[in-house]
């Protein structure tokens, strides 16, 4: 029986640490996603002005979970940077990588929407830019901490089963 | 949607605010010709013959929301009209804009903030220029270079849209000519992604978007055009197309903003048309309510 509850107690423990790396690294990878998608649509939006809902009908992003919702919010009557806001609430409810966001990531997010759409063209290039820079700033951050953390969340989980384990048994 | 019968009009509601849309429908859209929209003021609905003021007033975010509907929210993608400020909406619906300006290098960067909207509804009069066919086309059934003036407002595009058709179509008296519509600001055929939403005729050529000097040039290179008709005349590369195409023995039909043909005459780019052969008339349309008027004056040494 002690066994049980020690092997238990160790499959837990490693979860546990796995799933605090691989946090890091989901919220990695929805930036990093995120920054290419900002990036791509910028160059499209300069290549082929047109409406961003013809735009986005022929855009393949990363994060197209998040993109599909905010165009089909583009047929609704309130400003664009509202309708990103609403779109980027949703994806942290469906729990597609953006509820791992820090409120600063977040930010960044909501900011790039703020000027999304208005202006001209190279007032979206340097909007696009600066959520690509400060994006940038934020995934070198992470693989920071990741290259920090990372092996040690999983070795602290391993570590911790065993020694929980070893007073069970 | 509601079915109001005139396309143009449907195209101007489906991308206008709904608070904006329930206000028209209500006040009623027969005859509506413009719809005028100030930050602080009551919307303003001008009809033929009369007008009438909206229980709403726009206030700034409601601007700001029409011009972002009206672009559905791309204005980038506006960007070389809005600095001209106007946007031709699908249908062929013209927006006037202004507010604040950007100046940049002496010419309008981009507009900072837009305060004031003028909807214009295009029509369809399918048949309105048919009383004037006469004096388009002379005693041969050939087309007669013919400049059209009045002041805004009064019906030129939809006499120009409606000339194109009946002269592109041909008749049972009459064959069909190649028309090419160099229509810059896209009012004329209401094109969208090149397609004309509007009848312009069987044998009309499009082309939209592009200045209008340089679409005659164009077309009359490339599309071996019989005529050309044009929208709003406004500067000497616009009266050297125009110019340019007569001399090679094309039928130029255009309009103009004047009040009468004195008034045509002391516009510095028009007056060398006027008097050069490269157009043998000027049709002056008149309106008072919705009684439209026309009279032909021969130019220079031509005659009618």
């Amino acid at each position: 029986m002690r066994m049980l509850i020690a092997a238990a107690l160790l499959c837990v423990c490693v979860l546990i640490g796995n799933s605090k790396a691989g946090a890091l690294r989901k919220r990695k990878r929805t930036l990093s996603a995120m920054e290419e998608d900002i990036r791509r649509l910028a160059e499209q939006m300069e290549l082929q002005p047109m409406p961003l809902g013809t735009l986005l009908a022929r855009f393949q992003p990363h994060t197209e979970a998040f993109w599909e919702v905010f165009r089909a919010k583009l047929s609704g009557e309130a400003p664009v940077a509202e309708l990103w806001q609403e779109a980027l609430a949703e994806a942290v409810q469906a729990r597609n990588g953006f509820e791992l966001l820090s409120e600063d990531e977040t930010a960044i997010l909501v900011d790039f929407g703020m000027g999304l759409g208005g202006g001209g063209i190279a007032a979206q290039n340097a909007n696009a830019a600066l959520a690509c820079k400060r994006l940038s700033g934020r995934i070198t951050a992470l693989e920071t901490e990741l290259a920090k953390k990372g092996k040690l969340l999983e070795s602290l989980g391993v570590l911790m089963g065993l020694a929980l384990a070893l007073l069970v048994i | 949607m509601r079915e109001i019968g005139n396309r143009p009009l449907e195209e101007l509601l489906r991308v206008v605010p709904a608070r904006l849309r329930e206000h028209i429908w209500e006040a009623g859209t027969e005859e509506l010709e413009e719809v005028r929209v100030r930050a602080g003021r009551p919307v303003q609905l001008l009809y033929a013959d009369r007008e009438r003021l909206l229980p709403l007033a726009a206030d700034e975010r409601f601007c700001g929301l029409l011009l972002e509907s009206l672009c559905e929210h791309s204005a980038y993608a506006r960007e070389p009209e809005l600095r001209e400020g106007f946007l031709t909406l699908r249908g062929g619906c013209r927006v006037g804009i202004s507010g604040r300006a950007v100046v940049s290098g002496g010419r309008i960067a981009h507009m900072a903030s837009v305060t004031s909207f003028n909807l214009r509804i295009a029509r369809e009069h399918k048949g309105c220029a048919e009383n004037a066919l006469p004096m388009l086309i002379d005693r041969h059934g050939m087309p007669i270079p013919t400049l059209l003036l009045s002041p805004p407002g009064v019906g030129k595009t939809t006499f120009l849209r409606d000339a194109a058709r009946l002269l592109s179509d041909g008749g049972t008296a009459r064959r069909g000519y190649k028309v090419a519509l160099a229509d810059e600001r896209g009012e004329l055929a209401g094109a969208n992604g090149g397609m004309p939403l509007l009848d312009v005729g069987l044998r009309t050529d499009v082309m939209d978007g592009c200045p209008k000097a340089e679409a005659m040039e164009r077309m009359l290179r490339s599309m071996s055009p019989e005529v050309i008709i044009t929208d709003e005349l406004g500067n000497a590369a616009d009266a050297e197309a125009v110019c340019r195409a007569a001399a090679g023995g094309v039928c130029v039909i255009a309009s103009a903003h004047a009040g009468s043909v004195a008034e045509a005459e002391r516009k510095p780019y028009l007056a060398p048309l006027l008097g050069n052969g490269s157009f043998h008339q000027a049709i002056l349309l008149e309106r008072r309510g919705k009684e439209l008027s026309m009279h032909a004056y021969a130019c220079g040494k031509a005659a009618v």
